[in-house]
């Protein structure tokens, strides 16, 4: 277009806006004067210009935000469908856009899949997708997917179903060494159950393969034992392209390419799926039998290079031979699901379900003589078991071979016993687990190193033989050695003095040992001991963790807090302590949550945790930094609420941590494939596991292990030694105890299979009552000021958010939807309540009580508040630029404090007066003190001395105080074996 | 960020401040990890209702690349142009890699309709869009300067009349054309 043009352009566009509507026709005629083209021109510019509305109006990144931030190629992230927020995607390929959505509501988290839009459009489709998912939805069966709902919202059809955390049958069989013999029969029993009671409505699966089975992730179950889904029941076929040829197969093979392997998905049809013929329940059989095949090999039993290979291997081959190891009766059940005429396959799933069954039951007795026989599979379910034996000639061969496996069920049966035990008992003795030996499985013992109770850190030697132990008595540390061989033998190999130690590490060649010393408020120091008993020497000032060693021994990588910038660094040094260089830098603020890091057997990448914030308010993940190029990124996608030590297993396979998975379960030992990513828990009770060391060999893991016994005690506020204990459970008050108007107490308890709940008692310990009892887990309560409600912490939805409930437990209400919040505290005069972000930063909001928008109080790294009875103050961690934290008084408003006290444990609650506020002491033994707010010296409030205090509430009167007192103990745990459950 | 990755990014802004287009190149992968921590950051906020400001998220963005003390900018406008510019250009790149992920770059033998795979989803429009943009910007420079600065760099009208040291009012009328232009130009393709 020529530029005069343009500016003609430009010009009549203008003026024929500044016209009335009904004039610029007129106006137009006279300007154009016959010039069709350029009436054309300005007509289609002013049409535009009604109908653009709101195109370009909103900037780009606010449009792209979301798919940037989640690099979804679907913006469908973040929007609302009808009453459910999508969250995330959790399934990528071409036909399965799965999301992960809350259900705004209920309350709830859903899994959503959408129809893909391109079929929005085809109604047949839409009605055969309703109609599919309504009789699916019939199906209610516990290892059936439950379908919640299906619509249409914002132009998509839905199928809303329950969310399911866990891991899919195929990264199990990918991750695990072998499975073992009890669980293949367990996943596979719950899978013909579930296509039984499909099959018995007449629905058929079409889809069977380990993709679409779930193994459910729930920390509370034996690890051996787990709860399998079906997923997509009579869906599959619906998202898929039509095709009543032979081409179904290889269409539906290219159509799922995105899922990963273009051959995958047709290995798991049977031979008249794969031939475009009719279906029925006997297909999903066939399908069953090859997922049973491939848990049992690690193959598909038919494979190929092309959709087509595969065909023709399902059509015309048999499977290899399955290895000597499976029992024959097994291999006799899979030999017949795969015959290729369905007429010879098993006619019914209950078929199949009872040969499973009888196998597994003589399984069970055969390795447990006192007959405890393992019913989980039919946990849950009413069935009625048709004790239909197929005929078996070789019945008793079968007998023989079953007996010639020697151990494997029994040891899986023994250990989860133990376990379950230990669960309810507290391991606390010493408990060594000696399995029948076998050749094909290592047993993991676990065996308490010390039982003093006071040790803070422990490391092993890297050739097994010693442990050193941190040991703590009064305000005085200790380091100690211990020979493993020897438990009763122990050496101090230093003074006691008043000094805090930490990160201790030894030396690649065992020879020497280093630790971090912290004394007073002096920044820690990074020493070496040479020998176990030499005199120490310092080699780095200002460490804040362990040190971690290159392979070859010649250098170590540490972390060293800069809270003056407010930030972490990650830094190299050579062995001796010169030549320090920075690796990475980051904001301390929030970024860096434990201080702690791990160099790899290769050499090639260390890697720390770090805060990312994501909507479950888990915000730890595991990052490896290049130690070539600085260049970072996450090993796996696997968050945890809090991560407290890391170490590489020698051959470089994963990583062995201890964490919390949310903020309410206990700190385990968990093992993190690399570069995998897989997860797996190690430990599996009720303690805390702090620290972790190995030995060169990996065969051995020390940790450290912390137990906690409280219980509930009233006393008078100015006579505190005056105490009376009012609940007798173990583990009460620990995560919160606070009164009602009227004088009575409300706490959170474990009970015994580990869930957090709370309870209600009145002050002399009578009329115990709970007050919630779904799932998830409930603490941390704080009571309205009109006493109406009892606001606490939830993770009941998946992620812990403020809930709140009436003051007998009724009428549960969620509170807070955000990336998730922590530690609600009432005002006590008005209907706010305040909370922190369970970001690292923790940074302080409000939102009423009778729900609504939070408000932003205070934007800094922060944590619990504390609300003066006034309700004019709050009295909150403050971070500020020197080696500690102290507290800070702000307005109730929020903003900037108008004073900061130096009180570094956490303000627990200002006195009835308002004039001071209450804090743990630091010590060991510990006690309350009163600092006032005026910045007089701190007085002692309370005069305990055998035990700790946990958590601690002034009444409304102010004349009683209750608390949650008890014992914390630290011994030494040494693992062996674990790798074996791998 | 290290401060050695900090003078880094400073460099290359200021080469290509400079002229050097190939210091684009290397830049975008450095902001683009700021932008996505930065989007990250809006989605948190918006969750909780509060209004987006872009031009203050994206100049957070840049102040926190660069080490302040060693770029001269000219003036805010340059600053602001420069930023937008980038802006454009990391933005439209991710929806060109999302859209060429639909299709499935790894698929061989797509044999059948590739209406089915490819939805028509905001990922391609913006690409559209930018490619409109571009032909605008060669017909008439001040008025693709406009939308760069007000769609890509989220900019206010008054802030695009300061950085173009034109009136407001010069802006409203620029922007409304260039608006209907491009609105055109999008749907006559499509």
């Amino acid at each position: 277009m020529k530029p005069e043009r343009w500016q003609q352009l430009d010009q009549l566009f203008h003026s024929a806006l500044e016209q009335a509507p009904d004039q610029r026709a007129a106006f137009l005629d006279k300007v154009c004067a016959g010039d069709e083209s350029l009436r054309r021109q300005v007509e289609a510019l002013l049409g535009a210009h009604e109908k653009a509305g709101s195109f370009i109006q909103k900037p780009a990144l606010e449009v792209e935000a979301r798919s940037l931030a989640y690099d979804q190629p679907d913006s469908v992230v973040g929007q609302t469908l009808g009453h459910y927020k999508i969250i995330t995607s959790i399934g990528a390929g071409g036909m399965g856009e799965v999301y992960l959505a809350q259900d705004i509501q209920l309350g709830r988290k859903v899994a959503l899949k959408l129809l893909p839009a391109e079929f929005t459009q085809d109604s047949d489709r839409v009605r055969r997708f309703q109609q599919e998912a309504r009789a699916a939805s019939a199906l209610n069966h516990p290892n059936i997917i439950t379908i919640h709902d299906i619509g249409q919202a914002e132009g998509r059809h839905f199928i809303a179903t329950e969310y399911i955390e866990g891991e899919t049958l195929r990264q199990t069989i990918n991750v695990s060494k072998s499975l073992q013999l009890g669980e293949v029969l367990s996943i596979v029993l719950q899978v013909a159950d579930a296509l039984a009671a499909a099959h018995a409505k007449g629905i058929v699966h079409r889809d069977i393969k380990p993709e679409n089975i779930i193994l459910v992730r729930d920390s509370h179950l034996q690890q051996k034992e787990r709860f399998v889904k079906v997923l997509d029941f009579g869906i599959a076929k619906l998202t898929e392209q039509e095709a009543g040829t032979e081409g179904e197969a290889t269409t539906r093979v290219l159509l799922n390419t995105h899922e990963g392997s273009v051959i995958g998905t047709a290995s798991y049809m049977s031979p008249e799926q794969a031939r475009g013929e009719k279906v029925d329940a006997r297909s999903d059989l066939w399908s069953l039998g090859t997922v049973l095949y491939e848990m049992l090999t690690k193959e598909a039993p038919f494979g190929g290079d092309t959709a087509q290979d595969v065909i023709a291997s399902i059509l015309k081959e048999e499977p290899p031979e399955i290895s000597a190891d499976v029992p024959d009766r097994l291999k006799w059940i899979v030999e017949k699901a795969l015959r290729k005429d369905k007429e010879e396959r098993y006619q019914t799933a209950r078929e199949m379900f009872s040969d499973l069954r009888m196998l597994q039951k003589l399984e069970n007795e055969r390795s447990v003589p006192t007959g405890v026989t393992d019913d989980r599979s039919t946990r849950g379910n009413t069935i009625q078991v048709q004790a239909k034996i197929v005929g078996d000639t070789a019945g008793n061969s079968f007998l023989n071979a079953v007996r010639r496996h020697t151990g494997l069920v029994g040891i899986l049966l023994v250990i989860s016993i133990i376990a379950a035990l230990g669960t309810v008992f507290g391991l606390r003795k010493l408990i060594r687990i000696n399995l029948m030996p076998s050749s094909s499985f290592q047993d993991m013992s676990m065996t308490e190193l010390t039982s003093s109770g006071k040790v803070i850190d422990a490391a092993i030697s890297p050739d097994g033989k010693f442990v050193v132990q941190v040991v703590a008595d009064g305000e005085q540390q200790r380091l100690w050695m211990k020979q493993v061989s020897s438990p009763a033998s122990e050496v101090p190999i230093n003074e006691a003095a008043k000094t805090t130690y930490t990160g201790l590490t030894f030396s690649k060649s065992g020879d020497d040992l280093f630790y971090t010393a912290c004394e007073n408020k002096l920044p820690c120091s990074l020493y070496r001991m040479p020998g176990l008993g030499g005199a120490p020497r310092k080699l780095v000032t200002d460490v804040d963790s362990s040190v971690s060693f290159s392979p070859d021994g010649k250098q170590f990588a540490y972390l060293r807090g800069i809270p003056p910038q407010g930030e972490v660094t990650l830094l190299i040094a050579n062995a001796d302590g010169t030549g320090e260089r920075e690796i990475v830098r980051r904001n301390m603020g929030g970024d860096v949550p434990a201080f702690v890091c791990s160099w790899s057997p290769d050499g090639k990448v260390i890697i720390y945790p770090l805060n990312s914030s994501d909507e479950s308010g888990n915000s730890v993940t595991l990052v490896g930094v290049q130690v070539a190029d600085g260049s970072e990124k996450p090993i796996s996608s696997r968050r945890w609420a809090k991560v407290d030590h890391l170490a590489w297993v020698n051959d470089g396979s994963g990583l062995v941590l201890t964490g919390r998975e949310n903020h309410g379960s206990p700190s385990q030992v968990w093992f993190l494939s690399y570069p995998g990513g897989q997860v797996h828990k190690i430990t599996n009770d009720l303690k805390d596991y702090v620290s972790v060391s190995l030995t060169a060999d990996s065969a051995t893991l020390v940790t450290v292990d912390s137990e906690q016994v409280s219980n509930i005690w009233i006393a008078p506020y100015d006579n505190a030694r005056d105490a009376s204990q009012i609940t007798g459970n173990k583990f009460d008050g620990v995560e919160g105890v606070t009164w009602t108007p009227d004088g009575r107490i409300i706490y959170a308890s474990r009970t015994g299979n580990g869930k957090l709940d709370l309870w209600k008692v009145d002050a002399n310990g009578k009329e115990q009552k709970r007050l919630t009892a779904d799932e998830g887990n409930n603490w941390s309560p704080s009571v309205s000021a009109d006493g109406r409600y009892v606001t606490f912490v939830s993770d009941r939805t998946g992620s812990d958010h403020i809930w709140r409930i009436d003051v007998d437990g009724s009428n549960a209400r969620q509170l807070t939807y955000g990336v998730g919040e922590l530690n609600p505290q009432c005002s006590p005069n008005s209907d706010w309540v305040f909370y922190n972000l369970s970001t690292g930063k923790n940074d302080v909001w409000k939102v009423s009580i009778q729900g609504g928008e939070p408000v932003h109080i205070v934007d800094k790294a922060s944590g619990v508040v504390a609300i003066s009875p006034n309700g004019k103050w709050i009295a909150a961690p403050y971070h500020d630029p020197t080696p500690k934290w102290k507290t800070g008084i702000y307005p109730i408003e929020g903003g900037e404090p108008n004073k900061i006290l130096d009180i570094s444990t956490g303000v627990l609650s200002w006195t009835p007066d308002g004039r001071a506020l209450v804090y743990l002491d630091n010590v060991d033994v510990q006690n309350l003190n009163i600092q006032p707010i005026d910045g007089s010296p701190p007085k002692r409030l309370t005069n305990f001395t055998d035990s700790r205090l946990f958590s601690f509430a002034i009444s409304a009167d102010g004349k009683r105080i209750a608390v949650a007192r008890g014992t914390l103990t630290h011994d030494v745990v040494l693992i062996k074996d674990f790798r074996g459950q791998q | 960020m290290t401060s050695d990755a900090r003078h880094e990014v400073t460099q290359l802004l200021i080469a290509w401040s400079d002229g050097d287009r190939s210091a684009l190149g290397k830049l975008m992968p450095l902001v683009d990890k700021e932008l996505h921590r930065l989007a990250h950051h809006y989605m948190r906020r918006e969750n909780v209702g509060h209004t987006l400001q872009t031009t203050a998220l994206v100049n957070e963005a840049f102040l926190k690349l660069i080490d302040q003390k060693h770029v001269q900018w000219k003036n805010r406008a340059h600053f602001f142009a420069l930023s937008a510019q980038l802006m454009r250009r990391i933005l439209v790149d991710h929806a060109r890699s999302r859209q060429y992920a639909k299709r499935g770059g790894d698929a061989q033998r797509i044999t059948f309709d590739e209406a089915l795979v490819v939805s028509g989803e905001k990922g391609s429009d913006l690409v559209a869009l930018d490619e409109a943009l571009t032909k605008l910007t060669a017909i008439d420079p001040r008025k693709g300067k406009v939308v760069e600065l007000r769609f890509f760099g989220g900019l206010s009208v008054e802030e695009t009349a300061e950085a173009l040291k034109i009136s407001t009012v010069t802006v409203m009328r620029e922007w409304s054309m260039a608006k209907a232009w491009l609105y055109n130009s999008l749907n006559n393709e499509a």
